[in-house]
């Protein structure tokens, strides 16, 4: 009887161990973040006629500005070039100003702390088309 | 670095968790001391459990900060560099700030309790504990979603602190409480403070029924989004939590209340429901932790998902699979993400009816049902990553630089070690004497844990519809493990006839997993990709889940889809992925 009672106290650390690991069974790769981004100028993809005069992203939440960062791409390949930001934007948004940008497919890779101490990142991409 | 950061996200929840689990201790042992000991806590008698509950406290304030220390100290490794002045910068943040009172209150918990061990009259002491519990209620508050709201912050400030010390309280309170009873108090003893015990936890849960009412209605926005949003999955999950709580704690308030009247004794059912009442208290901290790292429905815009279409997560499944029959559980038809869910359920139903078999008596050879358990762990360990070694590209060392592959092999060899254990203790190859109670608690965390796996997601709607079937499971899985906790903690017909829950719960989460589906994915899962002898990759649907998933030869592999361009960072070869399925 002793033995069947401890055979059942084995069952609770298998379930356990099949509930984590059904959780970690094809699970979609997370980023746990508070953050999230709402609105993004230019738009994700977006082909322009004209170089943007600045990077903006709006956030759902208060984000730390100067704990917060972005890099200029030229392709996907290119040399990352850090964008300043400015801290005095609103609180939900991240600005930077960009310089005057030739042709091509830039791409911007940002990362925010929020307030709350969350930090998110991400990926933005956008064209310039040439003349004619 | 991509991968540590990634590792910090995780670690942002898990960390929430312990601060949360530290907190409870601190603040649920100052309600308890104040308000259920009351007069009694003057009984010299008393002593034992006051150095027991202050240890706890003390115990309490070193996770809390522990906790706390590690997120800051992760949060600067994530940030570091991000100006020039970014050292300044960290100084003046808010997230800073309130993290250092957060761990001076702690230490001061700690250093008082410590102190109250020894002495447990010491005033001093006393009041430096019940102060610093005050800090840390209202310290979190200024660490919540409150702290970035956009509107008017001071009023969810303070609903945000009142509703974390309410359940703070109670589940703490309920801790300290089961630590009382460990003590062996007196009968008079025992009379004395349940009536006490019992109307401060039905206070707290009042408290706490109300402001979090209040606090859902700016962070859902409306109706919609407690059903289709990942933070209205969360909450609903939390209420379920909370209602098996309250149905314990009702339990629980009429024996107290017979004890009161004098009516009869406390029963040993009251204190192992108690118990309990601790490990559903700990899970559903860890889904608030979780609730804390994920955006509040109102943010989800556009992206909150119909009641429809949670529904046909839970139903399309089936109609798949008396569509296709037995192809629908063809990796080459169904995908391997949905192919691995419905294996590991089928296996899941298989060892619920052997069980089930087993307890009944109707067949002794069912005994050996862990064994499908066996083979579940060497699948997960495995066939999670079919871009690794055996079945991939990526080497077998290699392998183990991505994060993700090895959660799965530590979890492919933690189910294989449990299964091996628990069919060598069925079958008598091994004395179970001294397994002990851990197992069963580790249950309920493993359900929770579960949830703060799965559901710290950015909450758009793609993420939230194909993690959504892992909430119930979880549910149930805490379920089977309370289940289980009373079967052994209570003796006799009780506790069995509550040991009858589990296989049940087991069986229901084998039925998810079998009618397991998943919204068509915008980017391919590398894992459906088939490797030909050109490195040309087919992928029937998916995307990449880790920057390690192929290993190539040339160039960084990207693509474009109708969906959008993307890539796969690491690899060194050009991989030309083909849709052949939408």
């Amino acid at each position: 009887m002793t033995s069947r009672l401890g055979r059942r106290r084995i069952l609770g650390g298998a379930f356990a161990a099949l509930a984590i690991a059904i959780a970690l069974l094809g699970v979609a790769e997370h980023a746990a973040a508070h953050a999230l981004l709402v609105e993004a100028i230019p738009t994700e993809a977006a082909t322009l006629e004209t170089s943007p005069p600045q990077l903006v992203l709006r956030f759902n939440s208060r984000i730390e500005h100067k704990l917060s960062r972005a890099t200029l791409s030229f392709g996907e390949d290119g040399e990352p070039h850090p964008l300043t930001v400015d801290a005095s934007a609103a609180p939900d948004r991240f600005v930077a100003p960009l310089p005057p940008l030739a042709p091509g497919s830039y791409v911007v890779n940002w990362q925010v702390l929020s307030v709350d101490g969350h930090r998110v990142a991400g990926k933005l991409r956008f064209r310039i088309r040439g003349p004619g | 670095m991509a991968a540590l950061l990634g590792l910090l996200d995780f670690f942002h929840a898990v960390l929430a968790s312990v601060t949360g689990i530290g907190a409870a201790l601190v603040i649920g042992g100052v309600a308890f001391a104040a308000a259920a000991l009351g007069v009694a806590r003057r009984d010299a008698s008393l002593g034992r459990f006051v150095s027991r509950s202050a240890r706890a406290i003390a115990i309490g304030g070193q996770l809390a900060a522990l906790g706390y220390v590690a997120h800051v100290a992760l949060t600067i490794f994530a940030v570091q560099g991000s100006s020039p002045d970014w050292i300044e910068a960290v100084f003046e943040a808010s997230f800073f700030r309130s993290y250092s009172v957060l761990v001076a209150a702690s230490v001061a918990c700690i250093v008082a309790s410590a102190r109250l061990a020894r002495e447990p009259r010491a005033r001093g002491a006393q009041l430096t504990v019940a102060a610093a519990a005050a800090v840390i209620a209202i310290g979190g508050a200024f660490t919540s979603h409150a702290a970035g709201w956009l509107g008017e912050r001071a009023p969810l400030y303070a609903l945000d602190a009142v509703h974390r010390a309410a359940a703070y309280a109670w589940l703490g309170g309920v801790a300290h409480l089961v630590l009382f009873g460990l003590s062996g108090p007196s009968p008079a003893e025992v009379m004395a403070v349940l009536p006490r015990a019992g109307r401060l936890f039905a206070c707290c849960v009042g408290v706490l029924v109300t402001l979090g009412t209040v606090l859902a209605i700016p962070y859902l926005g409306s109706v919609e989004a407690l059903v289709g949003t990942s933070y209205g999955a969360l909450l609903a999950g939390k209420l379920t939590l909370l209602a098996g709580l309250l149905g314990l704690a009702a339990v629980n308030h009429r024996a107290v209340s017979r004890v009161a009247r004098g009516d009869e004794p406390p029963t040993l059912a009251l204190w192992r429901f108690a118990e309990i009442e601790v490990g559903l208290g700990i899970a559903a901290l860890l889904v608030a932790a979780t609730l804390a790292s994920t955006p509040p429905g109102v943010d989800i815009g556009g992206e909150v998902a119909t009641a429809g279409e949670v529904g046909h997560v839970f139903t399309q499944g089936w109609r798949d699979l008396a569509q296709l029959g037995r192809s629908g559980f063809d990796i080459d038809v169904v995908g391997v993400s949905v192919f691995n869910h419905r294996f590991a359920g089928v296996l899941l139903v298989a060892m619920a009816l052997l069980a089930i078999a087993e307890r009944a008596g109707v067949a002794r050879w069912a005994r050996n049902w862990p064994l499908l358990m066996l083979v579940l762990g060497v699948f997960v360990g495995v066939h999670a990553d079919r871009q690794a070694w055996p079945f991939g590209r990526m080497g077998f060392v290699e392998s183990f630089v991505d994060p993700e592959i090895i959660q799965h092999r530590i979890a492919g060899l933690l189910v294989c070690a449990f299964a091996f254990f628990e069919w060598a203790v069925r079958t008598e190859r091994l004395s179970p004497a001294r397994a002990g109670l851990v197992f069963p608690g580790v249950s309920l965390l493993g359900g929770a844990l579960l949830v703060l796996h799965s559901h710290a997601g950015v909450g758009i709607k793609y993420e939230f519809l194909i993690q959504l079937t892992h909430l119930p499971i979880a549910i149930l899985g805490v379920l089977a493990g309370a289940s289980r906790w009373l079967e052994l903690r209570l003796p006799g017909r009780e506790g069995h006839a509550l040991g009858w829950i589990w296989p049940p719960a087991l069986l229901g989460i084998g039925l998810i997993l079998v009618g397991y589906w998943e919204p068509p994915r915008a980017i391919p899962d590398p894992r459906d990709a088939r490797i030909g002898p050109t490195h040309e990759f087919r992928t029937t649907a998916g995307r990449p889940r880790s920057t390690h998933d192929f290993r190539t030869t040339a160039g960084r592999p990207r693509a474009n889809t109708s969906q959008g361009a993307w890539e796969v960072v690491s690899g060194s070869c050009e991989v030309v992925w083909r849709r052949i399925r939408s």
